[in-house]
């Protein structure tokens, strides 16, 4: 079994008795070494509590997460953040995800001076350059503000600065519903060509089943914190056996 | 508007480099610098070619010591921010970022100091220090923190809740780095946009503190001389009320102007 | 069924920003009409106008806009050549706007009834309100109850259907939908469009759809303007449209939009 990541009965409650809320109830999963794994669900189904346990900005109540062999539901300190080189984020929101008041080669630099990665300024800023040749944006540009670049362009540098640690496992929080459809299929392809070149796993969380069904090779649909159903995205799409997949599919407009 | 705001506080910053300088060089020197020489011959001299805004009780020019007073302010100001600011910096980042325990902690501190009159406290570490310029550098950045410390806070919690915070912890970086290195420049506006409406208040607490005799000893602050001149006042000797409260009163406006302006300019929302 | 006499027909609109290099024409000699209970959908990216040229209806538009021509008649009355007083007694009252943000676009300290009903007093003096907000939320599929609620206890869907309670107030004949779902979930969603499908079979209203979803274009639109950069570049039936593009944009356009079975895609219309 190559699995990559490996999700068992994890549970994420907010809060404390009356005012809890039970954001993720006993969900398992796996994911393998360069799948792209699609979560689906309506906006507070748990989808993004899920995202953010695995990349460990929440904390689990049970259950475990095991990445490689390693059980990292309960890592601190230094062992987290050894964790976080190996798995990364991309948010939704390409605007909000850059601080404005830093140029994005600086940003990444920053990323790498924490975590000790190649000796030396120069070094550094050659990997940036690398970075952004990777995912198609003009080096020069890396001296620039965060306003000065539009959507697409913007989450091309979120991804590359999720990609200056060399991740195994990118989760992506709806990396492409705050985009025009057509930078949507481009930023939709840079994630495959990434996948092939870099043996990248991604977790990708939308509610788009379009979209999930176009990059995704299995899905997991969620409702009310719950999976209530998981397969080969064509399964799961053409094929669905449980009534709210049914529902959420019949609701999407198509022409 | 905001052009000649600057302009008056570049001015006013120059006279008070300029009033520093010559009292290090006579205290250097060790002689009676020229704005404190004493010639009763003179005294209550109304504005002339000789001496442009009259002379004191003592004799002393008006103008000199008004100058020297701009020195006093100054310092006032700036050395009470630098005990202010940082202090309500860093405990608004703490209780904004972290929350919890740190928040309820830092709210409570500062809401017992704000509980206290302000006056009184400046007046208990003036007992403490001693009379004097020490006293009031205390006095006032101890009690003024409070103000920034809330705007930051507010500010942080606001920063703490984007994208940009969390995709930074994602990165694996330390909270205090995502506090001082990403959330600190962000909010920044709103320290200097403080900075400048705090400063003439401090200033003016300044004179309102050497009016009542706990302040400046033996330099010419405007406080001295507004509680100086304020006894002569009906006898017609007008010009050191004067031009002692048009100081305050321009220094004040240009800074809270300034304020205003640097606010506008500085504010990424209103920018883009 | 293009209407002998619509009820909005605009004609070569320009819309400007800037000037010199700066120059951008937001809305570059544009044309459509609105007929009597059709509802049309202009389609395009972000930055393509459609936002602009819907708020260009009723003038508003931000200040830094010009208008360079053109002309907007709306049941024959140019709205372009009206002073302010006459435009804020059409909008709301004959025109009616819904837009992306439910959650905003609420007052947060008052009740959703009471909101309703301030639409209702500056348009309509004469009825009796209690029970008219009753019959809009009724309209809307929303419970009474919900009158008395604060919009934060409410969820987005049910915002956006007071939303539309609110543009209906005071029986507009146009409505202009911008982006009306792009912030909901898509079982909410179809709800909604159901609603405005429903609306605009019952009432006769007339519907004028912002939209970057070419899915909600296909269920809802009779006809569609495709924009981009300012411009239309193909309009027609919207079947006609989506069956069988004929500009390069609309091409792209539609091949762009990832869908739900690729394996069906030429077949599902014949």
């Amino acid at each position: 079994m190559n699995s990559l990541l490996t999700v068992e009965n994890l549970n994420v409650i907010y809060g404390k008795g009356k005012d809890s809320v039970h954001a993720v109830k006993d969900v398992s999963f796996h994911i393998k070494a360069g799948e792209i794994f699609g979560l689906v669900g309506e906006s507070g189904c748990g989808k993004s509590s899920l995202g953010k346990t695995i990349i460990r900005i929440n904390t689990p109540s049970s259950g475990s997460i095991d990445f490689k062999g390693v059980d990292v539901a309960s890592l601190s300190g230094k062992a987290l953040k050894t964790y976080r080189q190996e798995v990364q984020m991309v948010f939704q929101d390409p605007y909000g995800s850059l601080n404005p008041r830093m140029k994005v080669g600086h940003a990444i630099i920053d990323v790498l001076n924490v975590h000790k990665i190649g000796a030396g300024k120069e070094e550094r800023r050659e990997r940036v350059v690398e970075l952004f040749e990777s995912v198609g944006l003009d080096p020069e540009w890396a001296w620039r503000y965060p306003h000065e670049f539009s959507g697409g362009q913007r989450q091309r540098i979120c991804i590359a600065r999720a990609l200056s640690l060399n991740p195994d496992l990118l989760v992506a929080d709806e990396p492409v519903s705050a985009l025009d459809v057509s930078v949507q299929a481009e930023i939709l392809q840079l994630l495959e060509e990434l996948r092939i070149k870099r043996n990248l796993a991604f977790l990708f969380v939308s509610h788009d089943l379009a979209v999930v069904r176009n990059v995704c090779d299995r899905v997991a649909v969620m409702f009310n914190g719950e999976i209530v159903e998981m397969g080969d995205v064509e399964a799961v799409i053409d094929n669905p056996k449980h009534d709210y997949t049914r529902k959420l599919l019949s609701a999407v407009p198509t022409f | 508007m905001a052009l000649l705001c600057l302009g008056l506080v570049v001015l006013f910053t120059l006279l008070a480099i300029y009033g520093e300088v010559v009292y290090r060089y006579h205290d250097f020197k060790d002689i009676t610098p020229a704005y404190q020489k004493t010639n009763l011959d003179l005294k209550f001299m109304a504005p002339s070619f000789t001496h442009w805004m009259g002379t004191d009780g003592l004799g002393r020019d008006v103008m000199m010591r008004l100058i020297q007073g701009v020195t006093i302010a100054y310092k006032v100001g700036i050395i009470t921010s630098l005990i202010a600011i940082p202090i309500g910096v860093f405990f608004g980042c703490l209780a904004g970022f972290y929350g919890g325990k740190v928040d309820d902690f830092v709210v409570w501190l500062y809401s017992t100091f704000a509980s206290m009159p302000g006056l009184l406290f400046i007046l208990a570490i003036a007992m403490v220090v001693g009379k004097g310029l020490l006293g009031i550098y205390l006095g006032i950045g101890l009690t003024t923190w409070v103000g920034i410390c809330r705007l930051v806070r507010g500010e942080v919690i606001k920063h703490k809740s984007q994208t940009y915070v969390q995709a930074a912890q994602a990165l694996g970086l330390s909270s205090g780095r995502i506090i001082f290195k990403h959330i600190l420049p962000n909010i920044s506006h709103v320290i200097i946009v403080t900075f400048t409406l705090r400063f003439p208040a401090a200033v003016g607490t300044e004179v309102f503190l050497s009016f009542l005799g706990i302040g400046v000893q033996d330099q010419p602050s405007w406080g001295l001389m507004i509680n100086s001149a304020r006894m002569r006042l009906w006898q017609g000797m007008w010009w050191e009320m004067t031009f002692v409260t048009l100081a305050v009163f321009l220094l004040v406006l240009a800074f809270n102007l300034l304020g205003d302006a640097l606010r506008d300019a500085l504010d990424p929302r209103l920018n883009d | 069924m293009t209407d002998v006499n619509p009820i909005l027909d605009v004609s070569d609109l320009s819309l400007h920003f800037g000037h010199g290099a700066g120059l951008v024409k937001a809305v570059d000699h544009v044309s459509f009409t609105v007929g009597r209970g059709e509802t049309l959908a202009l389609v395009g990216e972000s930055g393509s106008g459609k936002s602009m040229c819907a708020l260009s209806l009723t003038k508003l538009v931000p200040r830094a806009a010009r208008f360079e021509g053109g002309s907007v008649l709306f049941k024959g009355r140019n709205m372009l050549d009206l002073k302010d007083r006459e435009l804020s007694e059409v909008r709301g009252s004959q025109i009616s706007y819904i837009f992306q943000e439910p959650m905003v676009s609420f007052n947060p300290v008052f009740m959703i009834g009471w909101q309703i009903e301030e639409a209702l007093k500056l348009h309509r003096k004469d009825l009796d309100r209690k029970s008219e907000v009753s019959r809009l939320l009724e309209l809307v599929h929303l419970p009474d109850r919900l009158a008395k609620a604060y919009p934060h206890q409410m969820s987005g869907g049910q915002l956006q259907r007071c939303m539309i309670a609110m543009a209906l107030a005071c029986s507009p004949e146009l409505l202009v939908a911008d982006e009306p779902t792009t912030a909901l979930d898509v079982t909410v969603q179809r709800e909604i469009l159901n609603l405005l499908k429903e609306l605009s079979d019952q009432v006769g209203l007339s519907i004028l759809m912002i939209t970057h979803n070419l899915g909600i274009v296909s269920d809802l639109a009779d006809r569609v303007c495709v924009m981009q950069q300012g411009k239309i570049v193909e309009e027609g039936q919207t079947r006609q449209v989506l069956d069988d593009p004929q500009h390069d944009y609309t091409q792209q356009l539609m091949a762009a939009v990832p869908r739900l079975r690729p394996t069906v895609r030429n077949n599902s219309y014949e």
